[in-house]
């Protein structure tokens, strides 16, 4: 099937983010209309001029079946196309490709797609089927409890080198120091010292390996590229691949749970976007524990399997390096601003494009992968797997 | 065993695609859907199998044993176990070739290794239910 997106008709015009808080008090609305109005003024537009919206479910909003409908009411937008997607931190890569499609299409000609979650203020998600019955009663400390049990099974099957993983803590620490949008707590440096004697989670799992959750929210707007270069937009960038996969290894009831989504996606995604991995110059990857991107490096191509250790020491990964990884600090140092993470490192990858990054401004980017992960599923790894390619326009 | 009187651990409510599985539990059988036609266990229970997509299940009783797959020591505990830690959670595959996760007692940190074999025990969580869990086959 031909990837529609090389054509590179389609264009993101503008970001906006806001600064991650824990416990800001924050209505989940208050949050999205900072993140619009700060995007609209970016692109100066209006919300008239928007005609189609795309978001996630956050779970400080979950209860609501009508959540996109209100979330355009509050924010004044009249439109065409309208979308929630549900696939966790994957949703707001997934939700790119999906406006776009609905562009090509012609249902919309400038999409928001918008994310704002408030989890540290509000909670109200209620996820039956396994999780109540099943995961719940057994005591484990949710993620952090699935994604122990990951890395152990990893340990036994592959070398792990804690100090690769207290490097990657370190380097995108690094970036929170310059990410006036981090959340405050985590802008003091950290060395690998302070990764390995953190407080255990849930072993091997520390606390430095984890996300904290705080409240948040950020926007991109998307339109045709034709549209992009009539309005005398002079920055851009072009989403020119994406690939998805939800449930990788369902049916199977013992599958290999170091093998993720990303073994097909990663690979699927490059095909499609017509590059090698030494194509990209910044990667973004998904960030809520630091071993999801050691299996993504390995699983998308960027070294072999079980070899992620030795890649993470031997390359330099700050933005004037080699692979510069998640140089706003990711999630894992900026904060997971509930699943508005789904879009934070891809805010920071428009950035560098765009050439705004400052401080930390990678040199001259021209390409960048960023991916996303959804769902903590039932003696698996996760649910849901995504992966975008951004060329700078 | 450990003693649960002054915690309130979460139970199941059974659905009915789970109350004939719960209702085994309470009698400490485990059971497990088998797919008569692609002639395959499924577990977590659900309304179809997952094999083959059709609704054709029938409950078999399980052996109850297995092998751990991977393990977790738990030091910040999760609602309802609060003054356990650290305590260790298990993700077994059965014989019958499914995978589940629970508790493991009887057994310490030093001890646990993947591979090693164990059987399904029972768990009082409150005055009316026992959760499974597990323990070493020694």
């Amino acid at each position: 099937m031909k990837n529609q997106l090389l054509e590179k008709d389609i264009a993101i015009i503008g970001y906006s983010e806001t600064k991650n808080i824990r416990r800001s008090g924050r209505s989940t609305y208050d949050i999205a209309a900072e993140a619009a109005s700060k995007v609209l003024d970016y692109v100066g537009l209006s919300n008239r001029d928007i005609d189609g919206m795309a978001t996630v479910l956050p779970s400080s909003e979950a209860g609501n079946n009508f959540w996109s409908n209100y979330l355009a009411d509050h924010l004044g937008l009249q439109t065409t196309w309208t979308q929630t997607t549900d696939l966790g931190g994957a949703s707001m890569l997934a939700n790119v490709a999906r406006a776009a499609a609905a562009i090509q299409s012609g249902y919309c000609e400038m999409v928001m797609s918008i994310a704002a979650a408030a989890p540290t203020t509000r909670r109200v998600d209620d996820q039956r089927s396994y999780r109540s019955e099943f995961r719940n009663p057994t005591g484990i400390q949710g993620p952090p409890g699935a994604f122990g049990l990951l890395m152990h099974r990893y340990m036994h099957q592959y070398n792990l080198d804690f100090t690769a993983l207290g490097k990657l803590a370190v380097e995108q620490r690094k970036g929170a120091l310059l990410n006036d949008n981090a959340v405050e707590s985590l802008r003091k440096p950290i060395t690998v010292e302070d990764y390995l004697n953190a407080r255990m989670v849930s072993t091997p799992l520390r606390l430095l390996d984890s996300v904290m959750p705080c409240d948040g929210g950020n926007a991109i707007i998307m339109t045709t590229t034709g549209r992009a270069k009539k309005m005398g937009i002079k920055k851009f960038v072009h989403p020119i691949g994406y690939a998805e996969m939800t449930n990788y290894n369902v049916r199977d009831q013992l599958p290999d749970i170091t093998e993720t989504g990303f073994s097909v996606v990663g690979p699927k995604l490059l095909k499609n976007a017509e590059l090698s991995v030494d194509d990209i110059d910044m990667f973004h990857p998904y960030d809520d524990f630091l071993i999801a991107e050691f299996l993504q490096l390995e699983q998308i191509g960027f070294c072999n399997r079980g070899e992620a250790s030795e890649f993470i020491l031997s390359t330099d990964i700050s933005p004037k390096g080699h692979l510069p990884i998640n140089t706003g600090g990711g999630q894992i140092s900026a904060g997971q601003p509930g699943l508005a993470g789904g879009q934070l490192n891809m805010i920071e990858a428009i950035r560098q494009l765009f050439a705004e990054a400052k401080d930390r401004q990678v040199p001259n980017p021209s390409t960048a992968m960023i991916t996303g992960i959804g769902v903590i599923p039932y003696v698996r790894n996760w649910g849901s797997s995504s992966a975008l390619v951004l060329e700078r326009g | 065993m450990m003693k649960f009187e002054k915690h309130s651990r979460p139970a199941p409510t059974p659905t009915n695609i789970t109350h004939t599985f719960w209702n085994a539990i309470k009698e400490h059988k485990f059971l497990l859907q088998f797919d008569p036609d692609s002639k395959k266990y499924q577990f977590y229970p659900r309304a179809l199998s997952v094999h083959s997509g059709k609704q054709n299940l029938e409950w078999r009783e399980a052996s109850g044993l297995g092998t751990v797959y991977s393990y977790t020591e738990t030091h910040i505990p999760a609602h309802g176990f609060e003054g356990l830690e650290p305590y260790l959670i298990v993700t077994v595959e059965l014989n019958e070739g499914v995978r589940l996760m629970s508790l493991l007692y009887n057994c310490s940190v030093d001890q646990v290794q993947i591979g090693m074999p164990v059987r399904i025990c029972w768990d009082k969580i409150n005055e009316e239910f026992d959760y499974f869990a597990f323990e070493p086959d020694r």
